[in-house]
């Protein structure tokens, strides 16, 4: 219910306005939201519900670049909750190959560090279970990194995302558990102090705790996993995945 | 009584439904192939309220608005659709949604069609074609594991069910490709011509192909070279008989160069493994390319590509009459310049392009020189007319001008020094035009119907052609595809054989009619295809062994083709290829029709592929294909004049070679060291070292038949390519 309140305000209100900046502000933020929301629940319906919303909105506004952010930002998202629920990849492999061309046309003319940096994730997960792939796309996806961290030095999405890859990827390719942990920690720090005005991207906080729970966790350091998890859970207290698996998870461990 | 409370009751329940319901538009989403679409963004342009697609496809859409109004369903992987509507609609609307053409395209499956890219659905991906065991990283020989291309010889020549190579047109960025192979031998070629590290996609048709292309009688190979690249970056690569080099340059405001390098050398090759064959000069040769793209929208892009290549050889050959080097030399240059919109629903290319080949070739008395250059210009437009209606149109301007000059032996079996022979030294010239339409129409959610037609004119034959053809694609459930194919084709004689002095002027176009059947199966990790296809073939121009050009020659070719495609667990990945062919057409030098020289009944290619963790690969490659027909000399009497042999044939293709077997091995290790990316490879060429025979030679009086081997024993090859962004 909430999810159609929130996209039939922003219609009524956008379909007025959709020709405007201010206009193209609502939508991106109303998208803003719900994809935060449905991420932190693992919800495929309501991602797909603001995709829509921001496909309508790029009708009206076909080239716009933070628009065409968060619509490459929902599809990164949707493929990979998709791939956590082992879906085929014939499934979610059209919506990453999307997530690229919507990212790449969108920093095209509004260089945001984040779509580097999501970009980077979408390439590493089209390389996928296919090594040799990363001839291709692996170099794409460490360039778009770089790019990340060039244009966003100290913004936490970009050091949340390259902590992230570092977890899955070789330490003889640039990443392991020891360059994870500094990034994720470096994420951490970051977001003391990341306030963003809306409709920029703001998403990541309680993530970064998260990722930093499980690097906990691989370690072994279980109070530490723990505590970055309730962590988490201050930010983001309707996070079904700490709350239903990652702390559970902990309590199975240590008994 | 009961129906009048019945009705009365379900209108009763309609109403309460209606006026409980505000909707203002309610439809249903399917796919071309009749399924539901679930998660379809449908919307109304004027006010952007909208709604999605439940998991049976339909949707309820509420507005307040009334009156005109523009539907848009829109789906990830599918063409959008906008349709006019008037709220509020009573009357349900039916939506069905076409793949998106740059998304699902590949998966529509055709006969006789396959695809090489890292589009979802192609049939081998860009680095299966890199990585195939034996293929050494060569396009053509990529292709020739697929079902349809036969093992005719030892090269990368395309012998495509039952028809000979020059009946496959290989076209680069839609231009022809005036040698598509290199460094022939008397045994086969060594090489194609196009690195296929600077190809971005592969597009091979093993016959029942659509108007579009014109002047081939078997099958089309369509090359696409890379465009803009996304980021800077530098290759080089090292093996035993080459040394490589690429850069490519992302410029600002989305324009892109390329380069590459290429030298080819044999030399240490054979130092290292045996070869039973002497060479002088071993095989040498380079190339470089290069290309600049301007992608001045997402959808438009502008690009030229031009290549240069030289390369020489020379092979010890024995026959009866000489025994000596084959000598041949070849250079070759090629620019096309692209240019590609969309404009509005209008998709619209251009192409134009000039190429020219000058080769020379020399055995004992034999000697030729071929010179050709080819211009043309191509055009194509595509229209979705309605959501189920795609319509094409195109053609195409080529001339060409041929030159040859050499001596040719009056007997082809002799070409020792003292032989007669005929010189000659001849141009000529002749421009063909073509233009096609077609019709790609989806009648049926599960029914796909392509109808089109070209017609064709050169001023070397002096006659227009025209050529139907129909192609039709039937879901029919559970991933499983009939496809069915009929048409006619049409191909210019090869200049040569039209030259005035060298062959006949007065030769008419060659002609085949092709019909194919098949059948292709789509699961999660296994791909299988059959087909049946059956050629009919007229007017063919044919060569003596005595070099004599004759036409009028007819044929036919019919068989079967199989492939299969399995992803196993484990990262194991295995394909097979197998074609079973039955070919018969006219033998040149007796006019009598029989079996086909590359009538290969069986060939095999068995492939797999395991991937093991720190980023290993090993594959094996298995090939075996049944010994080509040949015309065996049966006897040989003496001829005083002349102080030579001259043979007597037996009858026309009556023997085979012996069946070809092959087993390839490679590996390859990819390692990073930061902004270095590092490819070792191996490759282990006819592990068993089995020594096929691709021809037999005889001695001077033919009283004994000796087989000619393979070019290579076991071989051994290596090699490493670094990557730098």
């Amino acid at each position: 219910m909430k999810t159609m309140l929130v996209v039939a305000a922003a219609i009524s209100a956008a379909s007025a306005q959709a020709q405007s900046p201010n206009g193209r502000d609502k939508w991106a933020d109303s998208a803003r939201i719900e994809i935060e929301a449905a991420t932190a629940l693992g919800n495929l319906d309501r991602l797909r519900q603001a995709s829509a919303l921001l496909e309508r909105a790029l009708t009206a506004l076909p080239d716009d670049p933070l628009l065409l952010h968060y619509l490459g930002y929902a599809r990164y998202r949707e493929a990979t909750i998709m791939q956590g629920m082992k879906r085929e990849e014939d499934e979610y492999r059209p919506l990453l190959e999307a997530a690229d061309s919507l990212l790449e046309r969108s920093a095209s003319t509004l260089p945001l560090a984040e779509s580097y940096a999501i970009r980077s994730s979408v390439l590493g997960q089209l390389i996928g279970s296919n090594p040799l792939r990363g001839m291709t796309l692996g170099r794409k996806s460490s360039s778009a990194m770089d790019r990340a961290v060039e244009v966003g030095p100290n913004n936490p999405r970009v050091w949340l995302l390259r902590g992230i890859g570092a977890m899955f990827t070789p330490s003889l390719f640039g990443g392991g558990l020891d360059k994870a942990e500094e990034y994720l920690d470096k994420a951490v720090a970051l977001f003391s102090s990341d306030a963003p005005a809306p409709p920029m991207p703001a998403w990541g906080h309680a993530e970064a705790y998260i990722w930093l729970g499980q690097l906990h966790r691989r370690r072994d350091r279980i109070d530490e996993a723990r505590q970055a998890y309730n962590r988490a859970l201050e930010l983001q207290p309707d996070n079904g995945w700490v709350r239903h698996v990652l702390l559970p998870g902990l309590d199975r461990a240590k008994s | 009584m009961i129906t009048r409370i019945g009705i009365l009751s379900t209108f009763v329940a309609a109403s309460a439904a209606a006026q409980s319901d505000s909707a203002a538009l309610r439809g249903v989403v399917r796919s071309t192939d009749g399924s539901a679409i679930e998660g379809a963004n449908s919307f109304l342009l004027e006010t952007l309220e909208g709604t999605l697609t439940d998991a049976d496809g339909r949707f309820a859409l509420r507005s307040a608005h009334r009156g005109a109004a523009t539907l848009v369903v829109r789906r990830i992987g599918y063409r959008a659709v906008q349709m006019p509507v008037t709220l509020p609609r009573p009357e349900l609307v039916e939506i069905l949604l076409t793949p998106d053409a740059a998304i699902l395209a590949p998966i529509t499956v055709q006969a006789g069609r396959y695809t090489a890219g890292d589009e979802r659905g192609a049939t081998l991906t860009s680095l299966e074609v890199v990585t195939t065991p034996g293929a050494a990283a060569n396009v053509n020989r990529a292709i020739q594991s697929l079902p349809g291309a036969q093992t005719v010889d030892e090269g990368t020549a395309l012998f495509v069910r039952g028809g000979d190579y020059t009946e496959t047109r290989v076209l680069l960025d839609g231009a022809v490709l005036l040698n598509s192979t290199q460094l022939r031998t008397p045994t086969g070629t060594f090489t194609g011509t196009v690195d296929p590290f600077l190809l971005d996609g592969i597009f091979f048709s093993s016959g029942g192909f659509s108007a579009r292309y014109g002047n081939a009688l078997s099958s089309i190979v369509d090359l696409r070279t890379q465009g803009r690249p996304d980021e800077s970056s530098a290759t080089a690569s090292a093996g035993l008989a080459a040394i490589s080099g690429s850069i490519a340059i992302a410029l600002p405001r989305t324009t892109g160069i390329r380069a590459a390098g290429n030298r080819l050398d044999l030399g240490p090759f054979f130092r290292v493994n045996d070869s039973p064959r002497r060479y002088d000069p071993p095989p040498t040769g380079h190339d470089v390319s290069a290309s600049a793209t301007w992608r001045y929208r997402p959808t438009a892009e502008i690009k030229l590509f031009a290549i240069d290549q030289r390369n020489h050889l020379g092979v010890g050959v024995d026959e009866a009459s000489f025994g000596g080097l084959y000598d041949v030399a070849v250079e070759s240059d090629m620019a096309v310049l692209t240019w590609r919109d969309a404009v509005g629903t209008v998709s619209s290319w251009v192409s134009l392009s000039t190429s020219q080949l000058d080769e020379r070739e020399q055995f004992g008395v034999f000697r030729l020189g071929t010179r050709l250059r080819s211009t043309q210009l191509s055009a194509l437009a595509e229209w979705p007319a309605t959501p189920s209606l795609t319509v094409r149109a195109g053609g195409e301007l080529e001339r060409t001008q041929s030159a040859f000059d050499g001596s040719i032996p009056e007997r082809g079996d002799d070409v020792a020094p003292d032989a007669r022979t005929t010189l000659f030294d001849s141009e000529g010239a002749g421009t063909r035009d073509g233009v096609f339409a077609e019709g790609e129409w989806r009648v049926r959610p599960a029914l796909l119907v392509t109808v089109g037609a070209r017609t064709d004119r050169s001023e070397l034959t002096d006659e227009r052609t025209a050529d139907p053809r129909i192609s039709l694609s039937l879901a029919l459930g559970h991933g499983a595809t009939m496809t069915a194919a009929w048409g006619n084709y049409h191909q210019v004689p090869d200049p040569m054989l039209l030259d005035a002095e060298f062959g006949d002027a007065s030769l008419p176009p060659m002609r085949a009619t092709q019909s194919i059947l098949g059948v292709h199966l789509e699961r999660d990790r296994l791909t299988a295809r059959v087909e049946l296809y059956e050629k009919h073939y007229h007017d063919l121009a044919l060569l003596t062994r005595n070099n004599e050009v004759v036409g009028g020659g007819t044929g036919r070719s019919r068989g079967a083709d199989l492939w299969l495609k399995w992803t196993a667990p484990l990262g194991v990945n295995a394909r097979v290829a197998y074609s079973l062919v039955d070919a018969q057409r006219t033998d040149a030098s007796s006019g009598i029709v029989t079996r086909a020289p590359f009538e290969v009944t069986h060939s095999v290619t068995a492939l797999l592929e395991r991937r093991w963790p720190a980023f290993i690969t090993t594959s094996a490659a298995y090939r075996y294909a049944t010994g080509r027909p040949f015309t065996p000399v049966v006897s040989a009497t003496f001829d005083p004049q002349r102080s030579g042999w001259t043979p007597t044939y037996g009858p026309p293709m009556s023997e085979r070679l012996p069946a070809f077997r092959r087993l390839d091995l490679s590996g390859s290790i990819l390692r990073r060291f930061g902004p270095v990316q590092s490819v070792v490879f191996y490759t282990l060429s006819n592990a068993l070292d089995r020594e096929n025979v691709h021809t037999y030679r005889y001695s001077p009086d033919y009283s004994q038949r000796m087989p000619v081997r393979s070019l290579f024993n076991r071989a051994h090859y290596f090699g490493f390519s670094l990557t730098w962004s």
